[in-house]
């Protein structure tokens, strides 16, 4: 199979974006969970349900990063050539 | 009692929760943006056929795309997109595996079912719904099932789906989201983004295109006259609610309605009223059926909506005129699909669509000149058919007039009813009528033109040949088979004394018993379109079994039988008729006891009149409502008489949606005219008696063909 960095690139570009699009995400979160938090209409579990979204939020978002800069690490290999580094 | 009554405080908190719920929709979108990203990383051939260029970051690389895609603690099991993610996704599916896309789409419904319990606090308060949206939202599958038939078993079917229409959707949604069933994720999400229509039934997953694309024809649309009781029903002037009279007055019979309007300026303009679907056999001939329902939800073009444009074109609206379409239920979805026909809207400028109780939400007018309404109730499941019903959150249509309201009379399918939305109107919401009528305003005015036509899928077929002959009788010559083209049928049965039958009968056939007592039947035509022009009948029948000296019949498995292979049937006693020439044909063909008088055969609004003899003093009359009924198909009937001491057996081929009325509540009343038939009623016993069960054919079509010899020689 010929050997493509600039796929793996791509790849890593996208996660890189979705890491910051999930980031938003968590910021998002907070602020509605503010935003709720006043108001008496609010169901109670809501703040339990969303402190717990923005957490995996939080995560997630550090998963793709570390998703993204690993591809990116890889896909600069590839394009020089063999790595014998430690698995 | 509509959204407009409710109290500030009430419409901010709901408004609050909406916007919530509608972000969290918006973060579990990009949430799932990103697991497919993740997958299509981690599937992609691309990134594992270069690990013999750099295996250790290769790998490294590799392990940290699938943690981002299967860590519990961030997207949790996020395979999702493409062939290899929809594989894995149905296989997290299978085991319950859930992502935080997922986690957060089941929030925000969460979130819309407490926004429509604001509205509709009988929800939180009724212990059994309460128990329902609790186990579907905690993902306890068997404890939703539970709760659901608990609600069933304690309000039935009827009630049970009244409560929960409001959060209909949501709640299927949530369930089809977190059960164990991956064939239902995708409707799931798309009832929960409110980006497209629901594609599938969200319990099953099975797809609703693929019944949709069934329903197949290039639509038809005759001319007919509305009956005479109809005709006077419907309104001279053009108006909200004189549309939605004549809607009623036509009512979902497969039929539409166009007329022509002269504006208060001067300006003729054409209105297309189209009921709702068409009560009976689920795949008739007219596309307004339950099978047109569906593709009228669910496709952009649709037999019914095909069917339309034939009409609004035999009835010569010209190139460029002003047209408004007012639709109820499916017609409400057919109109709009005519709506967004950018070949229908070149040709005509369509300025109004009002569709009443539809599924109408991810429908979209090709003219952005075109103003819509959409008029539902949010106890009335059919409007949220296409997934989005009270709960939803998105602002579908910024642009259109909507009408979303609750009543007291939470009872489905009567919110559903066009009677219960035009009261609604005409009562309850005033804003929202005057605000239609002022809108409608150039369309108010007399009516100039109607006429009403009778949709079909498929345009006629060339006609089948029937090779008729003349026969000759005292009234004139009369050519068989007679054919009605348009017409209704009314069946009476009784239970009478078996003895009674048997007199009345003589050597001439064997009466049927049910339960030691025989069956009588009163079987009334109102032929409105036939061969021999229009006419009535009303014949007075004893059911028989086998004239030809068989041993008695099973006769529940002989309901089933074909009519050619039955031998089952009427045997006419008394035959009346209004035409000289049907009752010669009827006396010399069949050789039926026939007399000539006055006969009345009608049926409206659920209440049935046959009357024999002269208005003042009727030798009998069959009046009073006929209850509730059920659709049935039609079948033929066999009839036995006598012709010159020969015994004959005839049948009459019948055609058209049939219903049956199992516990009528009409009455026989018997004359004291020495007539034929009322002197045979008063042998059975039948004066004051309830029919048992009467069937009702209000587009009958028949064929009656001469007798043949029986038993056959």
């Amino acid at each position: 199979m010929p050997v493509r960095p600039d796929a793996i690139t791509a790849h890593a570009q996208t996660l890189g974006a979705d890491a910051e699009a999930l980031t938003e995400c968590a910021t998002r979160l907070r602020a509605l969970a503010a935003r709720l938090r006043t108001h008496k209409a609010t169901p109670p579990w809501l703040y339990d349900t969303v402190n717990a979204h923005i957490t995996a939020c939080v995560v997630a978002s550090a998963d793709l990063a570390e998703a993204s800069a690993r591809l990116r690490a890889y896909a600069a290999l590839t394009a020089e050539g063999p790595d014998d580094g430690p698995v | 009692m509509s959204t407009d009554a409710v109290p500030d405080d009430d419409r901010s908190a709901r408004l609050l929760l909406r916007t919530a719920a509608r972000e969290l929709a918006e973060i579990a979108t990009t949430l799932r943006s990103a697991s497919v990203h993740a997958t299509a990383a981690a599937t992609d051939g691309a990134v594992g056929g270069a690990l013999p260029r750099a295996p250790a970051a290769g790998l490294r690389a590799q392990r940290a795309v699938l943690r981002a895609v299967t860590n519990r603690r961030g997207l949790g099991y996020a395979v999702a997109g493409g062939t290899a993610g929809a594989l894995g996704a149905k296989l997290g599916g299978m085991v319950g595996a859930h992502s935080l896309a997922v986690r957060v789409m089941t929030t925000s419904l969460r979130l819309r079912i407490a926004a429509v319990t604001l509205q509709n606090p009988e929800l939180a308060a009724d212990p059994l719904l309460r128990r329902l949206s609790e186990a579907v939202a905690a993902d306890r599958e068997i404890e939703s099932v539970r709760a659901l038939c608990a609600l069933v078993r304690d309000r039935g079917t009827a009630r049970a789906l009244s409560a929960i229409a409001p959060v209909f959707g949501e709640v299927l949604a949530l369930r089809a989201l977190l059960d164990q069933n991956p064939l239902n994720d995708r409707t799931a999400w798309l009832i929960a983004s409110g980006s497209s229509v629901a594609s599938a039934d969200p319990i099953t997953g099975l797809s609703n295109r693929a019944i949709a694309v069934l329903d197949v024809g290039e639509g038809a649309a005759r001319r007919v006259a509305p009956r005479p009781d109809e005709a006077a029903r419907l309104r001279s002037r053009g108006s909200l609610l004189d549309f939605l009279a004549n809607l009623c007055a036509v009512g979902p019979t497969g039929r539409a309605l166009v007329q022509s309007v002269m504006g208060p300026d001067g300006i003729e303009r054409h209105v297309v009223q189209v009921p709702g679907m068409r009560i009976g056999d689920p795949d008739h001939e007219s596309p307004g059926d339950l099978l047109g329902a569906f593709s009228s939800t669910l496709l952009d073009s649709a037999p019914f909506s095909r069917a339309l444009a034939k009409a609004i074109d035999d009835f010569g609206v010209p190139a460029g005129a002003e047209i408004a379409m007012v639709g109820h239920s499916a017609g409400g979805a057919a109109i709009m699909n005519l709506a967004q026909d950018a070949m229908f809207c070149a040709r005509y400028t369509l300025t109004h669509v009002v569709a009443i109780g539809s599924p109408v939400d991810f429908k979209r007018p090709a003219s952005p000149h075109t103003w819509v309404a959409s008029i539902t109730n949010q106890h009335d499941l059919v409007p949220s058919l296409d997934g989005q019903g009270a709960g939803n959150c998105f602002d579908l249509h910024p642009d259109w007039y909507v009408v979303d309201y609750t009543d007291p009379t939470h009872l489905f399918p009567a919110c559903h009813s066009l009677e219960h939305y035009t009261a609604n109107l005409a009562e309850d919401l005033p804003e929202a009528r005057e605000h239609i009528e002022r809108e409608l305003r150039p369309y108010q005015g007399p009516v100039t033109r109607s006429q009403l036509y009778q949709l079909y899928d498929r345009e006629a077929p060339a006609r089948r040949t029937i090779e008729t002959r003349r026969v000759t009788t005292a009234g004139g010559p009369v050519e068989l088979p007679i054919r009605c083209y348009e017409g209704l049928a009314l069946t009476a049965y009784f239970t009478v004394d078996a003895q009674a039958a048997a007199r009345l009968l003589g050597d001439r056939g064997r009466a049927v018993r049910m339960g030691g007592r025989a069956l009588a039947a009163i079987h009334a035509f109102d032929n409105r379109r036939s061969s021999l022009g229009e006419h009535r009948e009303v014949h007075l029948g004893i059911v028989v079994d086998d004239p030809g000296g068989r041993q008695p019949l099973r006769t529940w498995r002989e309901l089933l039988a074909r009519a050619d292979r039955r031998a089952l049937g009427t045997h006419f006693v008394a035959s009346a008729f209004t035409d000289d020439l049907v009752c010669a044909a009827a006396s010399e063909v069949w050789g039926h006891a026939a007399f000539v008088g006055d006969l009345r055969v009608e049926c409206d609004a659920g209440r049935l009149h046959v009357e024999v003899g002269a208005p003042r003093d009727p030798a009998m009359a069959l009046s009073g409502p006929l209850g509730p009924g059920l659709p049935i198909t039609a079948r033929d009937l066999v009839v036995y008489s006598h012709r010159g001491g020969i015994p004959l057996r005839s049948h009459i081929e019948e055609r058209g949606g049939r219903r049956a009325h199992p516990s009528p509540g009409a009455r026989l009343t018997v004359g004291t005219a020495d007539h034929p038939v009322a002197r045979h009623l008063r042998d059975l016993g039948l004066d004051g008696a309830r029919p048992m069960l009467c069937l009702v054919s209000p587009a009958r079509r028949s064929r009656r063909d001469a007798g043949v010899p029986w038993p056959a020689r």
